[in-house]
């Protein structure tokens, strides 16, 4: 009895230790500390024989962890059954418990007790104790006022996507993959917090390992990234200065630990695609479509076309051509039509350019440490075979990750040293059809020519066998033909030495050298190659003149981007008295980035010598085309050259104070300045700050509430900035070292003088509440904001009597408001688990200012983002209201509140209060639901993502006035009376009237909601524990299956349109299995 | 401390302050010397040496054989033009007639601009660059007026309609349009001091360039346009005076696509049209739009300019080839040619036959096969006057010379009425119709509110 009174004060002794050790809050729910130390004999000699038992909070034993004695090199490692021996230990030692995927525990020996059982916290149940990393300094997250957001390591992996901001989607609040916007609009591929510019970047900062990323994204291994801290606010981003603008994904690379015994993880991931939707994408049926064209035929549509006759015509053309002309019968004409009908050329490219994708994902890293060393190895490799037989990717990565710590622990030294090479191969040109009916392969499997750049019975002609075979037989083509290989060195280096102790002086450097060599070669019997040798060759006699020698054609790229940053930082943190700390950093940050960029193309090339021919071409000459003289071109030989630099330094500090626990007061401040083409230098740098407040609730005197023990208030307050570097305050002119036909190199103006530009600014309120009741059954936090960007860029259009039809200026204001909202719940616990994580974010953005006057209602329909209209979103959707179709098919709409059909005059209209608003084509409101359900060694998570509130507008819909094939809706279109009253799609019409068409295709006829629901994805994991495992001489081990793209639960609109993929083809169902190996 | 102040010291000592002045791109400039100046000059893509081709759309040099083929024209505004109709653009915006000459005028001031900052201009080579961009300057304001305006007539050129005329490169500026007097009193005032700034000379193999000879060529074209006879006269010596080279065609290939390239020697300055894919206005090898039957039949047999202009294409009309060009699009520059006739004409309009019908024969004999040339003869100055319209239709055609001589002429009381058939259907365009100037493009009357044409 005796001995439980003594563990329990002990355990309470550990317990406020630990608390204060750490400076951090322990939510009570997990049980931190279970100690019972049993020492035998020996104390008078204050050494003890230990021994113990590690558990996890399950009770279950862990095996393999290590216990270390602090500063020695004596250590034990816990058996299968968690229990460990340690010989010797002093009184005044300190036990280190290291297991991976745990949080590190330090026990001290003070008591003579013998035996102890120490439960170890697994790290992603203890989130909130983790501290944020904002790339510049660690937080303790309940001391920051910023908006934050952290994403474990578990979350990283539960997407198996190669891309690491891939991995970010629909787990994180307030971020969203852009999926389905306009490709031509300023939308980034990744929003955080909806818009904060207009014109300017849009992407946001990525910073990994501290410091500014400058490679490509691709080649970052998101195997080798433990954490994601994602920086949404002023305060949480303004370190950042003005390239935090649009928010700050910080990436933190794995590392080893201190007094960790080398811990060995293997991972394999195999992921299968289904093959691309190739029906998704509207088109005219074969038939649909020879009925159309022998319409146009018979109008005369092809004959200017015909009577060139080189220009290309379809199979169905030239039938009804030859039938005209009396060369074939009615009936031959009819079953060569017949059989054409009976085509379908997607079937053909399904069949054989399109492929099932096979991703392969392996990784091995290593990874520990010594009482003074922790390192960390990894290998990377990827091997994707993409959807098209063509195209495949290969990378390879390589970390090496070392940390010292010298001077009685007073120096630490890190060095890291990245290694990682992409290579995309694909075939450049791919194949477009040229009607809806061609065929890739004939009967015999025989690669079949098909409507190349030239009609058929033209080149079958054409210069009598003097020309290379001018046939075009994509089947033939199918290997890639250009490889885009990308090379990344970066090397980290660091000292923080501890001058005081509170004080620490470091300094960092970091040097990125990233090469992207872009290769690709035509060969000789390439189309591409023999198409242009064909064109610029002529015949005299029997003598071909050949201007662009017989070979290969090889177009090179290469980029090198080069970048430093060297950073000096100061950084206070102490504990005054009990009531006092304080947190600062004050430092200096230079960077310098060069890109270089070369190109050139290389005519009459052999690979095998690496010769060509190039000196045979006169660049300066005029070469007519051998089927028109009346074309002539320029060949270009010579090399390309352009440099980018981009010089940017910043100072910058940062302060917290924190009094009795309860309040946090920040403040930041920043000022950045960057090589800016063509402003005066005191327009080169932005100041910019921020404040802020932390007011823990739960921790005053006169809070009692049970329910919800953690209980905190944020506000945040300040300035994040932008710049848009293609913009200069001076006349300023591109010369890109092109030439006139008369020899003379020429310039173009990029933009006249603007003696008033400014850097953007934003500024940002933010108010959070987190929250977590008792036993942590429900935790979260709710986040309101309000962005408003001011001295925008934006984009004035101006008359055409100036010369120029539009004028950046900092012209426009934007508001952004938002609200994100988490919350944690552990629905069931015990055996069988269940937990639930539900996200939702409001994100709603307003353009306030806009100077510029409108040029019409068309140009606000399908170009507002050109030229937004003040008081609705950058992505707003608008449309011409629709009367439906006449009694003949033709749409209506309304001009002056009546009904018109005056198309003109209808898109002309410069009165915006006749067009429809519908909304954004962004969603408002999105978000996620996660549950996972454990049941022992099994756990199942599904994803369930939303995105409501938006718009979209159908594309290339049948308007009565386009004859391509490749529409929607051209079926349902009008054709008989009565059908008016059935279908909103025009008559065929003819000649095409264009005003009719832009009226039609901005009509509101064709604006769908986009709202919808869908199975984002699921995960099934398993891992096995016990004997088996430990046979292996693993110490854990799990194995998944995981399945992406399984489809819409529910969508707004009836429409075969998936929104989130108006632009090609919606991603297929794919599924990954994959294993996890820890020695 | 001390270590903090020798880390600051370092931090001074490895600041990127100095790298701050470094170009973000290294194709970046902020113009400044004559090669940067001359480098904008030179920008013929979509800027320079760029003329409209509303005026040869309209004119009445082509015919559109049928409806199918009228039906089969892809871009809008080559139908409506060829009808005449009121509304040409049908809701296009940034119609290229009108904004690529006020591009042009707007490099051109720009580079005034920045010589006016510069002091001291007693670099000769700064004036040939200040008088090639008075040179744009007036050529490209005459662009402009000669499309969207009617005729200079003295009777109401002062209350008629001109152009904004824009004299810096200022963007904050929005002009309202002056008058046609005023307009054409500024394109003269800026053509006359370039002629003074200006070398003497055409470069060779830089026909783009203005030079003295092109600034009076271009003074004595818009005189004649203006019917200002003397002083168009004038013009037309002083640029023959300085250069009047012919070329013999009976050393140019007829069965060539174009006998003639970028720098063909009659060229005084080269401009060609801006084309905006209008199949009836370039020299496509095409059946939807054939040259004028009764302008063909003007050519006599022996005369060389049938085969080097014109091939016939599938339907048997006749298509234009590359004339003074290398390519399909219509030269509309300034050439010798062009000197002869309106000296030629000048000297009719003051009865100086004689000297009239041997300058033309001049011409003419330059175009005839050798051995065949029988020179032309005329009773009055009349009749000689008609001889030279007529040749001035054969020789400048396709160089959308015509509009603005259809314009000139029916000013004199010729009463030129022009006729489309189409579909069984009679289209005509009265003389002095207003649709002989044409519409403004809405864009930018919206935004600049300036005053739209009556048509």
């Amino acid at each position: 009895m005796s001995c439980l009174a003594l563990l329990s004060t002990f355990l309470f002794n550990q317990l406020t230790k630990f608390k204060k050790l750490n400076m951090k809050k322990t939510k009570p729910t997990i049980v931190l500390a279970m100690l019972c130390l049993i020492f035998s004999a020996k104390s008078q000699e204050k050494q003890a024989n230990i021994q113990g038992r590690i558990i996890d909070e399950k009770q279950k034993p862990i095996p393999s962890a290590s216990v270390r004695i602090k500063h020695t090199n004596k250590y034990a490692t816990s058996n299968t059954s968690g229990t460990f021996t340690l010989q010797d230990v002093k009184l005044t030692d300190t036990l280190v418990i290291t297991f991976i995927g745990y949080v590190t525990r330090e026990v001290p020996v003070d008591k003579p007790l013998a035996y102890e059982t120490v439960i170890l916290a697994s790290e992603e149940n203890v989130l909130d104790l983790v501290e944020i990393s904002t790339g510049y300094q660690t937080l303790p997250k309940e001391r920051a006022s910023g908006s934050f957001t952290q994403i474990d390591n578990k979350t990283i992996n539960r997407n198996v996507g190669i891309n690491i901001l891939d991995r970010l989607e629909a787990v994180s609040s307030g971020m969203i993959l852009n999926r389905g916007l306009a490709p031509a609009t300023n939308n980034p591929k990744l929003s955080i917090r909806g818009r904060s510019t207009i014109f300017a970047n849009t992407e946001p900062l990525i910073v990994l390992d501290g410091f500014p990323y400058e490679g490509s994204i691709d080649q970052i291994n998101p195997a080798d990234i433990t954490s994601i801290t994602i920086l949404k606010d002023a305060a949480a981003a303004s370190i950042w200065g003005t390239r935090a603008g649009n928010g700050v994904i910080v990436l933190t690379s794995k590392n080893g630990k201190f007094n960790q015994p080398m811990v060995i993880e293997a991972s394999s991931t195999l992921t299968g695609t289904a093959k691309l939707d190739i029906f998704y994408s509207p088109q005219l049926s074969a038939s649909e479509y020879i009925d159309l064209e022998a319409l146009l035929f018979s109008k005369g549509y092809y004959t200017d076309e015909i009577n060139r006759k080189y220009s290309p015509l379809t199979q169905a053309v030239e039938t009804f051509i030859k039938r005209q002309a009396g060369q074939i019968s009615a009936a031959d004409s009819a079953s060569q039509i017949e059989s054409l009908k009976q085509q379908d050329i997607r079937k053909d490219i399904d069949r054989h350019l399109n492929r099932s994708q096979v991703y392969r994902q392996y990784q091995l890293n290593l990874k520990g440490g010594g009482s003074s060393n922790q390192y960390y190895f990894s290998a990377g490799y990827d091997k994707n075979l993409e959807s098209q037989v063509s195209s495949n990717y290969e990378r390879i990565s390589l970390n090496a990750n070392n940390s010292y710590l010298l001077l009685n622990e007073k120096l630490k030294l890190t060095g890291q040293v990245n290694f990682s090479s992409g290579t995309a191969r694909e075939k450049f040109d791919t194949y477009l059809p040229f009607s809806p009916y061609e065929g890739l392969m004939g009967i015999n499997g025989e690669s079949l020519a098909l409507t190349g750049a030239l009609r058929q019975n033209y080149i079958d002609t054409a210069g009598r066998g003097k020309l290379l075979d001018w046939n075009y037989r994509p089947l033939d083509e199918r290997e890639p033909n250009q490889s885009d290989q990308r090379i990344q060195y970066k090397i980290n280096v660091g000292a923080d030495y501890r001058i005081l102790k509170s004080l620490t002086v470091s300094g960092s450097y970091q040097y990125l050298n990233e090469n992207g060599d872009l290769q690709r070669l035509y060969q000789e019997q390439d189309y591409y190659a023999r198409n242009l040798i064909n064109r610029y060759s002529s015949i005299s006699g029997i003598q071909t003149n050949r201007v662009i020698p017989i070979g290969g054609i090889q177009q090179e790229e290469s980029q090198k981007t080069n970048s430093q940053i060297l950073r000096f930082q100061l950084s206070y943190n102490a504990v005054l008295g009990e009531d006092h700390a304080i947190n600062a950093i004050a430092g200096y940050e230079g960077s310098d980035g060069r890109i270089y960029n070369t190109g050139m193309t290389l005519y009459g090339y052999d690979p095998e010598t690496a010769t060509n021919g190039n000196q045979l071409i006169n660049p300066r000459s005029y070469y007519p085309y051998f089927y028109d003289p009346g074309l002539s071109e320029q060949i270009t030989t010579a090399p390309r050259q352009y440099n980018f630099t981009n010089i940017n330094q910043s100072y910058y500090t940062n302060i917290a104070y924190t009094y009795l626990n309860k309040y946090t007061l920040s403040a930041s401040a920043r000022k950045d300045e960057s090589n800016i083409f063509g402003v005066k230098a005191s327009q080169k740098g932005v100041p910019l700050w921020s404040t802020g407040l932390v007011w823990n609730i739960a921790n005053e005197s006169f809070y009692h509430l049970d329910l919800l023990p953690i209980l905190s208030f944020r506000a945040t307050y300040g300035y994040n900035g932008n710049t848009d570097k293609t913009i200069s305050g001076l006349l300023t002119v591109v010369n890109y070292g092109l030439n006139n036909p008369w020899g003379s190199n020429y310039a173009r103006i990029l933009n006249p003088p603007n003696p008033s530009l400014t850097w953007e600014k934003s500024r940002t309120w933010n108010l959070g509440l987190d929250f977590a009741s008792r036993n942590n059954t429900l935790n979260g936090s709710i986040d309101l904001y309000r962005k408003d960007g001011q001295d925008l860029i934006g984009n004035s259009p101006i008359a055409m009597q100036t010369g120029i039809v539009s004028f950046k200026g900092n012209t426009a204001g934007l508001r952004t408001r938002g609200l994100d909202l988490l919350l944690n719940s552990k629905n069931l616990s015990g055996n069988f688990q269940w937990q639930s994580t539900y996200l939702l974010s409001y994100a709603s953005d307003k353009v306030t200012s806009y100077k510029a006057k409108q040029g019409n209602n068309l140009s606000i329909v399908s170009g507002n983002y050109n030229n937004p209209l003040e008081g609705y979103p950058y992505n707003a959707v608008f449309s011409f209201p629709s009367a439906g179709l006449d009694a003949n098919g033709a749409p209506r709409g309304y001009l002056n509140g009546e009904i018109s059909k005056d198309y003109s005059a209808i898109i002309t209209n410069q009165n915006p209060g006749e067009l429809r608003y519908h909304g954004s084509s962004s969603p408002t409101y999105f978000g996620s639901l996660i549950n996972t359900f454990t049941y022992h060694q099994f756990e199942l998570s599904v994803n369930i993502s939303y995105k409501l509130d938006y718009f979209f507008r159908r594309s290339q819909v049948f308007s009565g006035n386009l004859y391509t094939f490749r529409m929607d809706g051209y079926g349902e279109r009008w054709q008989k009376p009565g059908d008016e009253a059935l279908t909103k799609i025009p008559a065929l019409n003819f000649p095409a009237n264009n005003s009719a068409n832009s009226f039609f295709q901005a009509s509101e006829d064709l604006v769908e909601k986009a709202d919808h629901i869908r199975l984002q994805d699921l995960r099934f994991a398993y891992s096995p524990e016990g004997l088996p495992i430990q046979k292996l001489g693993l110490s854990s081990a799990s194995i998944f299956l995981y399945a992406k793209n399984m489809g819409l639960i529910w969508k707004a609109t009836d429409q075969k349109i998936d929104p989130d993929y108006l632009n090609g083809y919606p991603h297929p169902l794919s599924l990954s299995v994959g294993i996890n190996l820890k020695f | 401390m001390k270590k903090i102040s020798i880390l600051f010291y370092l931090l001074v000592l490895i600041s990127c302050t100095k790298k701050l002045e470094l170009k973000p791109e290294s194709s970046l400039v902020v113009p400044s010397s004559i090669k940067d100046l001359e480098s904008l000059l030179e920008n013929n893509n979509a800027v320079m040496n760029l003329t409209p081709s509303l005026a040869q759309l309209s004119a009445d040099e082509y015919f559109i054989p049928s409806q199918t083929d009228f039906l089969s024209l892809r871009n809008v505004t080559g139908r409506t033009t060829y009808l005449w109709e009121k509304d040409i653009f049908q809701g296009q915006t940034q119609i290229t007639d009108w904004l690529t000459p006020y591009k042009a005028i707007f490099y051109a001031n720009s580079v005034l601009g920045v010589l006016e900052q510069q002091p001291g201009s007693n670099d000769p080579a700064k004036a040939i660059v200040k008088g090639w961009a008075l040179f744009v300057r007036a050529y490209s304001h005459y662009a402009l007026v000669s499309t969207f305006s009617k005729a200079f007539d003295t009777q109401t050129s002062t209350t008629d309609l001109g152009i904004p005329i824009k004299l810096n490169a200022g963007i904050d500026q929005i002009e309202p349009r002056a008058s046609v007097q005023q307009t054409y009193e500024q394109i003269i005032r800026d053509a006359t001091q370039s002629a003074e700034l200006l070398q003497q000379d055409i470069i060779p193999g830089k026909r783009n360039r203005p030079s003295k000879v092109a600034a009076y060529a271009f003074l004595a074209r818009v005189y004649l346009s203006m019917r200002q006879y003397p002083q168009a006269e004038e013009n037309a010596d002083k640029a023959l005076a300085l250069y009047s080279v012919l070329t013999d065609f009976n050393n140019l290939s007829l069965t060539a696509f174009g006998a003639f390239d970028y720098n063909s020697v009659e060229t005084i300055y080269f401009s060609e049209m801006n084309l905006s894919l209008y199949t009836q206005t370039a020299a496509f090898n095409s059946v939807v739009y054939g040259v004028d039957p009764e302008l063909i039949g003007l050519y006599s047999s022996n005369d060389l300019r049938l085969p080097i202009y014109f091939r016939q294409n599938a339907a048997g009309n006749y298509n234009p080839k590359a004339i003074n060009n290398i390519s399909q699009i219509p030269f509309t520059g300034l050439a010798t040619d062009e000197m002869y006739l309106i000296k030629a004409e000048c000297l009719a309009r003051r009865s100086e036959k004689d000297q009239a019908l041997t300058l033309l024969n001049t011409l003419i004999q330059s175009r005839t096969q050798t051995g065949t040339f029988l020179p032309r003869t005329a009773e009055s100055p009349q009749e000689t006057l008609e001889l030279i319209l007529t040749e001035r239709r054969k020789a400048l055609v396709w160089r959308s010379l015509r509009w603005t001589d259809l314009k000139r002429l029916n000013l004199e009381g010729r009463n030129i009425v022009l006729t489309r058939v189409l579909n069984g259907q009679n289209y005509t365009l009265e003389p002095n119709s207003p649709k002989y100037v044409m519409p403004i493009p809405d864009d930018e009357i919206v935004l600049s509110g300036i005053t739209q044409n009556m048509r």
